[in-house]
């Protein structure tokens, strides 16, 4: 009879009463755009003619006239201003659930820097990207009436089907939860170029880039109030007023290379990161270690194909614990003209420390359960394939 | 005497579970504790020896209202100068206190002028007009409210801010730290209110389509959480909100004794809601739990008394009637005779109540609908009577218990009662016995003097209005059970309430029926034995 009082209690998700939780995958990591101005200064050094004399090999550094745009042989960071803007949009893959693939909202990106000098730049960095969690309105979830109401095992806590499905021991929920998140980022980025030393008469040059990171969202389901969602933490504790996706990190990153032949280009980060401050569920701040390999081969002068395979972390203040996030984007580029290009980017992460992937099970914290039920949230992992047009610097979109 | 009783119907319909199980929707508990009026930062926590862990029994409950401001009145109220009678002062719990502590008893004036009558004394106190909804002797309808068990005093209650405008002295430190309602698993694991307060008409819950979690599950659990924030939001403040438990708040005082009376919920719960109470543990589940309960506060380093239940049900094979608020099919007819139903009619609707309802000689009618049944041959002898308000077997577990399921309550019972010797037998706990003593006392009674015995049926005096806490002479008789034990197992020197001072209580008890017919001579109980 317990039984049956619960599995029919799960018919009560119909209305808001599930706040939906916050999407966690960020496949791109924070550092995309960082990884970015260093590649470009990196090429620049080791695309430039080693010099007549080859004692003088740290003479990379052009003269602080030197345009960015076109013009001769960029030999550093970009120096004087530059820009970038594009539009992108992109569709999920995987089983997202009922939702229903579509094209997610669209997004903006907007860079500009100034370089000083081709060993020294600052750039500040606008951008977004959508996506949607794989699997969050899938599968059959348990529901937990209460604290007070005995686990037994089989009886209670019955389960809810995310998928909308009713079964012999679920009953489903519809409408689903519309987490499509639209993550912004700003950036503050201070790029260091540095040659360390040279190998066959070229520079070996490295870059670092103390970075300041903001971030926040929008998640569909917040019903207007930005990424505020109520949630469970993965330790239990609920909490309904917490902009899940907003955080603010520091960072410094190094880049080294790592590749170079006529055809092809390498390099790899690590980014050490704080957080400014924790928030939410977090309970620690120790730093965290960014890596990002980039490989790009170009087949053609205007086109670039590339893969950024990451290890990422992310804490949010959802986390009560940092994700360590597996992510790779690849993609193909292709410019038109000097200033405009467009992008094909196939982009897929997930941590490797949280799972299940979705939602975990439902908490009802008090009865009724259909105004008083948490999501608590596991992991979350997005893919999908992103389509990007823009104009911009070319030196900084390194055609 | 029927036309006297159409008055007590809406007042006793409010009995028992309602007031001992009565809620806050305030959704998700959030992390910090909210600043109360009148409680300090540290919540007024303070170590503490004696320390009381239970339900509405250990909180001294009584007539479904929960109150110790002695200055409580109401124009409902039969007693001289509109007295109210204060329940909490009157508890088994206070009185082993007050022994515990070497302080003398003051029945006459309701312990209202010992330290147990102190709103900087150990228990909780509660305001004028009282949570829940009091039952007190009526001039003209025999019983009736003091108040709604919904208004805005009861409301406040579910409040995580607003709950200490509901007690007396909400900083003080308290030792008895029992929540009315709650029942076994809650004791672990219950941090903040299970529901809001009633939505819907006639202090009850709406029932949302699609949610049976709403309605009447909600009023399964409406007691533990009107009470929860006055009995234990002053520990937030120091264990923090949404990590507040009863056994944590208990544990946190490192009682070097302390009683553990629970159960009693879990099957009223039971019974309420037909078996379908999510909120009561199986035997099990219960064995688990009160272990850990009894074992924590051991750890701390507390003498533990823990205690059985009384045979809620009887048990009809042996003649052990059930306690008072239940009415055995086998004594309806002598019961609504007695109530002034003429004996051509009892007779036949207890058959035609035994043959729709009850199924059975097992079965059982509840205190509300023995007096909703005289209401309606009141209204008309000719038709039969009904107890499902709501359709067929709406009313089973709430106006009446069928045969087959009474007898799987009372197993619940049985069980309980075993595992709680089981474990304090495990746990090296004394084991204050209530089962065996309520048997004794469903046979013998209380002789107070030649003639005048007071009895465990409905307005015999051992229970309070409700039929399910007992009197002030109940509680007294209950005290004396844990004090023995505590002696006994520990070898303690807790003086027991004497005989003398238990003769006392009951010369001024309220619920006595031999001091309530000094008022109105009219009043028609008890029930016969």
């Amino acid at each position: 009879m317990v039984r049956t009082l619960l599995r029919a209690s799960a018919a009560l998700m119909l209305t808001s009463a599930i706040a939906t939780a916050p999407a966690l995958a960020d496949p791109f990591g924070v550092f995309g755009s960082a990884v970015s101005g260093a590649n470009t200064a990196i090429k620049n050094v080791e695309n430039a003619k080693p010099p007549a004399s080859a004692s003088q090999n740290v003479a990379q550094v052009p003269p602080v006239t030197q345009q960015p745009v076109g013009g001769p042989q960029a030999v550093g960071l970009p120096v004087g201003w530059t820009y970038t803007l594009d539009a992108s949009s992109a569709y999920p893959f995987g089983n997202i659930g009922t939702l229903g693939k579509r094209w997610l909202p669209g997004g903006v990106d907007g860079v500009v820097g100034f370089g000083v000098s081709p060993n020294l730049r600052v750039v500040l960095n606008y951008y977004e990207i959508q996506h949607y969690p794989v699997g969050f309105n899938s599968g059959q979830v348990p529901l937990f009436l209460p604290p007070g109401f005995p686990p037994t095992p089989g009886v209670n806590p019955s389960c809810v089907d995310l998928s909308g499905a009713t079964s012999a021991t679920c009953t489903g929920i519809n409408p689903q939860f519309n987490v499509t998140t639209k993550d912004r980022f700003g950036l503050a980025l201070f790029e260091k170029l540095i040659d360390v030393g040279s190998y066959k008469h070229r520079a070996i040059p490295i870059v670092l880039t103390p970075t300041y990171v903001s971030r926040w969202s929008t998640i569909a389901a917040s019903n207007g109030n930005g990424d505020v969602v109520p949630f469970v933490s993965v330790d239990g504790r609920p909490f309904t007023n917490v902009t899940t996706r907003s955080v603010q990190d520091y960072a410094l990153a190094l880049t080294v290379p790592l590749l170079k032949t006529p055809k092809m280009f390498g390099t790899f980060t690590v980014a050490p990161t704080w957080l400014v401050h924790p928030a939410g569920a977090n309970v620690t701040n120790h730093p965290q270690l960014y890596q990002i390999l980039y490989l790009e081969y170009t087949p053609f002068p205007r086109t670039k194909l590339f893969v950024e395979p990451q290890a990422s972390r992310d804490y949010l203040p959802e986390d009560v614990y940092p994700e360590h996030n597996m992510a790779y984007f690849a993609g193909i580029s292709q410019s038109f003209g000097k200033m405009v290009f467009a992008q094909l980017v196939l982009n897929s992460g997930g941590p490797s420390n949280i799972s299940p992937y979705g939602v975990k099970q439902l908490n009802c914290y008090a009865l009724p359960c259909s105004s008083n039920t948490l999501p608590v949230v596991g992991g979350l992992k997005a893919t999908q394939l992103q389509f990007q047009i823009g104009i911009g610097s070319p030196s900084v979109i390194q055609f | 005497m029927i036309e006297f009783l159409k008055r007590p119907l809406a007042a006793l319909a409010l009995v028992a579970l309602a007031a001992c199980s009565n809620g806050n929707g305030t959704g998700v508990t959030p992390a910090p504790a909210p600043p109360a009026p009148g409680v300090p930062s540290n919540g007024g926590i303070v170590q503490q020896n004696f320390v009381g862990v239970g339900d509405s029994l250990t909180a001294g409950f009584q007539s479904s209202g929960l109150l110790g401001d002695p200055t409580a009145t109401s124009p409902a109220s039969a007693l001289p100068g509109g007295a109210v009678p204060v329940t909490q002062e009157n508890g088994f719990w206070a009185l082993m206190y007050l022994k515990y502590n070497g302080l003398a008893l003051d029945p006459a004036k309701y312990n209202l002028d010992t330290a147990v009558g102190s709103p900087k004394g150990p228990l909780p106190l509660i305001k004028a007009p009282g949570l829940g909804s009091q039952l007190v002797l009526n001039a003209t309808t025999l019983l009736a409210p003091t108040h709604s068990g919904c208004d805005g005093f009861n409301d406040q209650a579910f409040s995580p801010s607003a709950w200490s405008l509901t007690r007396l002295g909400p900083g003080a430190p308290i030792a008895d730290v029992a929540v009315p309602g709650i029942t076994t698993h809650e004791v672990l694991s219950m941090v903040s209110p299970l529901t809001g307060p009633p939505n819907g008409p006639n202090c009850g819950y709406v029932s949302l389509p699609g949610d049976v979690t709403s309605g009447p599950l909600q009023a399964l659990v409406q007691g533990e959480s009107l009470m929860f924030y006055p009995m234990l939001g002053q520990f937030q403040q120091t264990l923090g909100a949404g990590k507040t438990t009863e056994l944590g708040a208990a544990a946190s005082m490192h009682p070097k004794l302390a009683t553990v009376w629970l159960g009693g919920n879990d099957i009223l719960k039971y019974i309420e809601s037909h078996g379908q109470s999510p909120a009561t543990d199986s035997p099990t589940q219960y064995a688990s739990d009160l272990q850990q309960i009894i074992t924590t506060l051991q750890k701390g380093g507390a003498q533990v008394v823990v205690a059985d239940l009384p045979d809620i049900l009887g048990h009809p094979h042996s003649g052990e009637p059930p306690i008072a608020t239940f009415i055995a099919q086998t004594s309806l007819a002598a019961d609504l005779e007695q109530l002034g139903v003429p004996a051509a009619l009892a007779v036949p609707t207890a058959s035609y109540v035994q043959t729709t309802y009850t199924k059975g000689p097992g079965g059982f009618v509840l205190i509300n609908g023995v007096l909703s049944i005289v209401s309606q041959l009141q209204q008309n002898p000719a038709a039969p009577v009904v107890l499902d308000p709501a359709g067929p077997g709406s009313g089973d577990g709430q106006v009446y218990l069928d045969q087959t399921f009474a007898a799987q309550a009372i197993a619940l019972n049985d069980a309980y009662n075993q595992t709680t010797d089981a474990v304090a037998t495990a746990t090296g706990a004394a084991l204050a016995p209530v089962t065996s003593t309520f048997v004794g006392l469903s046979s013998t009674g209380v002789p107070l003097a030649p003639g005048v015995t007071l009895t465990t049926r409905y307005g015999g005096g051992i229970f309070s209005f409700d039929g399910v806490h007992p009197s002030d002479t109940g509680y007294a008789l209950v005290a004396n059970l844990f004090i023995q034990a505590a002696d006994t197992k520990y070898s303690l020197t807790i003086p027991p309430v004497t005989a003398a001072e238990v003769g006392g209580i009951a010369s001024a008890d309220p619920y006595n029926p031999f001091v309530i017919k000094t008022l109105d001579p009219a009043y028609p109980l008890p029930f016969n034995q």
